[in-house]
């Protein structure tokens, strides 16, 4: 076994790497050595451990980076599994063309992004990331290559959209995108004074613009925030994301940067000029859906404990009361979060079995690790699962197998579909060694 | 600009490519794997650029060039821009590995010139020859000693064919590619350090070079990526070998 610098973007170290296999051509032959388990890696942007397999090999996706074929008139793009959002974006938006679901960062893979069934601002709208794979090529152990669809051998598709790479490699994928009149979102941006408010307000606005999202203030009592809603539109803003962050912090300093006093001042000032700013503007892709991709390793300012993404969905019905008490419990033990997003989710079919969004309310936030944190998290463990609601394994590396039992229906009918080959250290944690 | 890029399947040379298929060019492309060659092929071609041919080869042997540059000349024309971007880097100096190591990197793509510079030569046309040398072909070093001197055949060759076309006023370009320690399939069982590159940027430098030389610029003889080696290498050149001798490396 070698030691590692391969670590979750959390900060979550694994220790021990049985082998890394880096594949460079699809069509070579994929050989894993045995004896040990594997799992497929991607750019490494998952928060928790879904991305890591302590003691087991990895296999480094990110030189499978080839585009295949574009078609500029129908929208679909066939790629390799370790091409990276960024540069899809960056190849079709020219075209008139854009990802049809993107999460806040483009730095992921098309792998990774179709194993975690990845969300945006428009779920209510376009759903998840899955919704819009029209087929995929999987590398099993037993040395075949399967081609997926909703169509053809439905039942694996299923399982590897959200399967977190425990059904195989993914060689390639073929998505469709969605035609966009520019690369300009009009933005509506108003604040809002609590979590009812939230709610009322949101349940007017997903009705009339595609993109909802709200940020809000957790350390206040009340939960004020910030709601923003946006649309594509035949605007002049015109830039093209760039491939690469402006900037990037260029190493971990040794205490974290984002905590205690900073992260107070922060949030009132963030406030406040967002406040200044209620109202419509247009704005281009970059800073409406990639703001923190202009600084390359934000996640360094967290210093070297790193940090914790807490994200989880619990149903409207529960989420008036779920919502301000996990938020309450972190305010009385001193612990905010820089990041606060809530969003719902509509009511659509599961892409995949094991797809993280439901219809209801979503929060996320991101909290440095310290010693009053692992209470909090357990409560909130408890809370969710109560509530019928699940975390998100992207983000996941603190909730209990009981509630990734409860939480995920489709776990039984998924474990059919795993390669026997394939590992995660997520999945150790919240199965233990059955499959 | 029509590039043909011999050794496509170098980690440089398709980073390079990639930078030229978004200025639309038109390639010729040859490696040993007709599979590798497909699938970089279809990249180029989403990304803007135009495949015009390849073909699955090996390029180590003298032999088959004949045949790979009359199919270039039918299947791309007479290229503009010629990219050598093919070796080998041994495991060892063992006496089985010399002759093919050399061979690789340095009679072969010799050979491969040649012959590419009398045809672009006939077009009374500006042409540019980019090859890949090495760092390593500077000075003979305790490690990879063989390599330093197939490395150093070539840089030496193309020193002599670059002032040759000078004199004959030819309007052929020839530029010495020397990448410093480089990440890369070659290089995949070192451990990397602050000065390692890239293949990425390698690539990204050598596609600049061609673009540059497009758009009428003049290039150097010798062109060190990145830039920074161009001074490491002009003070390791100036120890005297008696000193030089002690250090290891």
């Amino acid at each position: 076994m070698q030691e590692t610098r391969y670590r979750s973007w959390g900060g979550i170290q694994q220790k021990l790497l049985a082998q890394i296999v880096t594949p460079r051509f699809r069509h070579d032959s994929l050989d894993l050595p045995a004896g040990m388990k594997w799992l497929p890696r991607g750019n490494g942007r998952s928060y928790g451990d879904c991305a890591l397999n302590e003691g087991g090999g990895l296999i480094d996706m990110r030189q499978l980076d080839r585009f295949i074929a574009f078609d500029a008139e129908s929208g679909l793009l066939k790629v390799e599994s370790g091409v990276l959002l960024s540069e899809i974006v960056n190849l079709v938006v020219p075209h008139g063309w854009f990802l049809p679901v993107t999460p806040g960062t483009k730095f992921i893979t098309i792998g990774g992004a179709i194993a975690n069934d990845v969300h945006g601002k428009d779920h209510h709208a376009n759903g998840t990331f899955g919704e819009w794979v029209r087929n995929l090529e999987l590398w099993r152990s037993n040395g075949t290559v399967r081609n997926c669809s909703l169509a053809v051998e439905p039942e694996l598709f299923r399982a590897t959209i959200g399967g977190m790479g425990l059904t195989g490699v993914i060689l390639t994928a073929t998505i469709q995108l969605r035609r966009i009149p520019s690369p300009t979102i009009r933005c509506h941006t108003r604040c809002f004074q609590s979590f009812d408010d939230f709610l009322a307000l949101d349940s007017e606005e997903r009705m009339r613009h595609e993109m909802t999202v709200a940020w809000f203030d957790c350390l206040t009592e009340r939960t004020r925030g910030v709601y923003m809603a946006g649309d594509f539109v035949a605007g002049d803003v015109r830039d093209v994301p760039p491939l690469h962050p402006a900037f990037s912090v260029p190493m971990t300093p040794p205490v974290s940067v984002l905590s205690g006093p900073t992260l107070g001042l922060f949030n009132t000032a963030y406030f406040h000029a967002s406040k200044r700013k209620e109202g419509v503007v247009d704005t281009g892709i970059e800073p409406y859906f990639y703001p923190l991709d202009r600084v390359g390793h934000w996640n360094r300012l967290y210093g070297p404990r790193g940090f914790v993404q807490l994200q989880f969905v619990v149903p409207f019905a529960a989420a008036n009361e779920v919502v301000p008490d996990v938020l309450g419990r972190l305010r009385k033990a001193g612990l905010g979060s820089f990041l606060a997003v809530v969003k719902t989710f509509g009511q659509r079919q599961q892409a995949g079995l094991m797809s993280f969004p439901m219809e209801g309310v979503t929060l996320a936030l991101d909290l440095p690790r310290a010693p009053a944190l692992a209470p909090v998290l357990a409560h909130a463990d408890r809370a969710v699962r109560e509530a019928n609601g699940r975390f998100y394994a992207a983000k996941d590396c603190y909730s209990s197998p009981e509630s990734f039992r409860a939480g995920y229906p489709g776990l039984e009918q998924f474990k059919q579909h795993m390669d026997p080959a394939f590992s995660s250290s997520l999945w150790l944690r919240l199965n233990g060694d059955s499959q | 600009m029509k590039v043909a890029v011999f050794g496509a399947t170098s980690a440089m040379a398709m980073a390079a490519c990639r930078k030229w298929a978004e200025s639309k060019a038109e390639f010729f492309l040859v490696a040993r794997q007709g599979s590798r060659l497909d699938e970089i092929a279809a990249d180029l071609m989403t990304r803007g650029g135009v495949v015009k041919g390849s073909v699955a080869q090996d390029l180590a042997d003298p032999a088959n060039h004949e045949a790979i540059l009359r199919l270039m000349e039918r299947e791309l024309g007479v290229p503009d821009v010629v990219l050598v971007a093919y070796g080998v880097l041994p495991e060892s100096n063992d006496l089985s590995l010399i002759e093919r190591a050399v061979q690789v990197n340095g009679t072969s793509p010799i050979m491969l010139i040649e012959a590419l510079k009398d045809r672009l030569l006939a077009e009374h046309r500006k042409g540019l020859i980019l090859a890949i040398s090495s760092v390593a072909g500077v000075r003979g070093k305790a490690s990879n000693y063989v390599y330093c001197a197939a490395k150093g055949l070539l840089s030496r060759y193309l020193e002599g064919l670059r002032h040759a076309m000078q004199q004959k006023h030819a309007p052929l370009t020839i530029v010495d590619v020397r990448p410093g320690f480089t990440d890369s399939p070659m290089t995949a069982g070192f451990p990397k350090g602050p000065l390692w590159a890239s293949a990425a940027m390698v690539g990204g430098g050598i596609a600049d070079l061609a673009n540059r030389w497009q758009a009428g610029a003049s290039l150097p003889g010798v062109k060190y990526i990145p830039g920074y080696w161009r001074w490491i290498m002009l003070a390791i050149r100036h120890v005297p070998d008696f000193i030089f001798r002690k250090m290891a490396m």
